[in-house]
């Protein structure tokens, strides 16, 4: 098993390398994890105390989790309406010369700026969680979109009027044509656009460093407001926990989740 | 006397700009295909020569005169056009998106087209297993399993080897020959023109330059000296529509 031969693949243009299972696991999540882990012991002086993990560490995991589903669910709604956009824009020139200006500054947009009215206008209605879930969201529409984009200058123009040639409806062209050939560039935007998703569910977590005051918006459950809070309280002990609990699930969803479909992806580009 | 039977398309004084702000292509070309008649487009690069084809077969609109074209058409593209996730079988039964026979039939005459091209056995294979000319059948499958009347064709050699190039034209030929169908090739090699084509037009300065007649026996030779001499013929109307 551990000397069967794969292929480790970066999303990062067409790179493939030969290695090993072992070799994958060792570079994919133990080296990532103890530097990580080495550097944060290091920085706060702090070792894991394990009496207060235990206690700890059936939290962290729930944390872990609802801001895994947060973060999911954000992208979910980029996906549906990020692709939409893509296409939309691309549907005509007339329609890429009005919207593409749009997309392109709403991409610039420090979406942090926009924090305290988001959360404003969803303590208003009485749902705060829809501001992180829509602080994700808008970071990582854009990457989809403009990925979509990009995609769709992709595909060959013989491919596109083979499509009409062979009578293909609009829809079918969309699903049999448009959407195969989005996927290589859409998964790249969704490494890229969850790993971006992951900065913003640290800070979007926090309610209570950018609400107004008066606001009485409390901080959400979650693996980011647990770091930050950590942090402020000085328990390294929790903080490095938490950290270590957050590179193994990003280095196990990078080996188990984005490696296999980077792998299928490679099926669906032109050459 | 046999009543001469419609052109299987005709251009009637087509203009053809991409967009009104572009200059335009296409001035006042006119011209027909007589039915099972085999006809090349040749000429300079930029010339309009794939605009004729993505006019015939309705993917552009003429922005003056019309195209009449009745015929059930098919084409086949320069690079094969192969959607990469599917493989060769799938590939072709994508020619029946407008008018399907149902998955039985479809996959018999599937099978059928692709063995007729010589590929039966790479049916399963991705295109990026293919060879270049392996791709090129697969296109030219796709296109003949809708038994189309009117086969047209985009620089179906431009990306191959001398020698494969050199069988496929020899397959071409054979479905001319075999089939009830109707050829337009555009082809940026006036030997290739030559070898298949009854009549070879040289399109430039947006316009028809000139016609050659090819009134050589089949199957040709390219060393031919009446080849040969049709061939310089063409390159010299070229070379003056390219002033």
């Amino acid at each position: 098993m551990a000397l069967k031969r794969v292929h480790y693949y970066s999303h990062h243009g067409r790179h493939k390398h030969p290695t090993t299972v072992l070799h994958r696991f060792a570079t994919g999540i133990v080296l990532p994890v103890a530097l990580v882990m080495a550097a944060g012991a290091i920085v706060t002086t702090a070792w894991l105390a394990p009496a207060t993990y235990t206690v700890q560490a059936g939290t962290l995991v729930a944390a872990l989790g609802a801001s895994m589903l947060r973060l999911l669910a954000a992208y979910a709604l980029a996906l549906l309406i990020g692709v939409p956009l893509g296409l939309l824009a691309e549907r005509s020139r007339r329609f890429e010369s009005v919207l593409l200006p749009i997309y392109d500054v709403m991409e610039s947009l420090p979406v942090l700026a926009f924090f305290p009215i988001i959360i404003l206008f969803f303590l208003d209605s009485g749902l705060l969680e829809g501001a992180a879930v829509f602080m994700i969201f808008f970071t990582i529409l854009w990457t989809i979109s403009f990925s979509t984009i990009g995609g769709i200058h992709q595909i060959p123009e013989d491919v596109r009027s083979a499509g009409r040639v062979f009578g293909l409806s609009a829809w079918r062209r969309l699903t049999r044509i448009t959407l195969p050939a989005l996927f290589p560039p859409l998964l790249t935007a969704s490494i890229l656009g969850i790993a971006d998703g992951w900065n913003i569910v640290i800070v979007a977590e926090t309610l209570h460093a950018y609400a107004p005051v008066n606001s009485h918006a409390a901080d959400l459950f979650g693996i980011g407001s647990i770091l930050v809070n950590a942090s402020t309280n000085g328990n390294n002990a929790l903080l490095l926990s938490a950290m270590g609990l957050l590179v193994v699930t990003i280095a196990i969803v990078n080996l188990f989740v984005w490696q296999p479909l980077l792998a299928r992806a490679e099926r669906f580009k032109f050459e | 006397m046999e009543p001469s039977r419609p052109p299987i398309l005709s251009f009637n004084d087509v203009s053809f700009a991409y967009d009104r702000s572009l200059p335009t292509v296409l001035h006042d070309v006119s011209f027909s295909l007589k039915p099972r008649s085999f006809t090349a487009i040749v000429g300079p690069s930029g010339g309009g020569k794939s605009t004729l084809l993505r006019l015939a077969i309705g993917l552009d609109r003429p922005t003056r005169g019309t195209v009449v074209n009745a015929a059930r058409t098919r084409m086949v593209f320069q690079s094969g056009a192969l959607l990469p996730w599917l493989t060769a079988l799938e590939n072709v039964k994508l020619a029946f998106a407008d008018q399907p026979k149902g998955e039985a039939a479809e996959n018999r005459e599937a099978h059928a087209a692709l063995a007729e091209l010589g590929i039966r056995e790479f049916a399963d294979a991705y295109p990026r297993n293919l060879s270049g000319g392996q791709r090129q059948r697969v296109g030219i499958a796709r296109a003949l399993v809708a038994a189309p009347e009117l086969m047209l064709l985009d620089e179906p050699f431009s990306a191959l080897d001398t020698e494969t190039t050199a069988r496929l034209v020899e397959e071409v030929e054979r479905l001319y020959r075999e089939k009830n169908m109707t050829f337009l090739m555009v082809s940026h090699s006036i030997e290739d023109a030559v070898i298949l084509a009854d009549e070879i037009l040289v399109v430039g300065n947006g316009g028809i330059a000139g016609t050659v007649a090819v009134e050589i026996p089949r199957p040709r030779r390219r060393d031919d000296p009446m080849a040969l001499r049709l061939a310089a013929h063409a390159k010299d109307l070229i070379g003056r529509a390219s002033h």
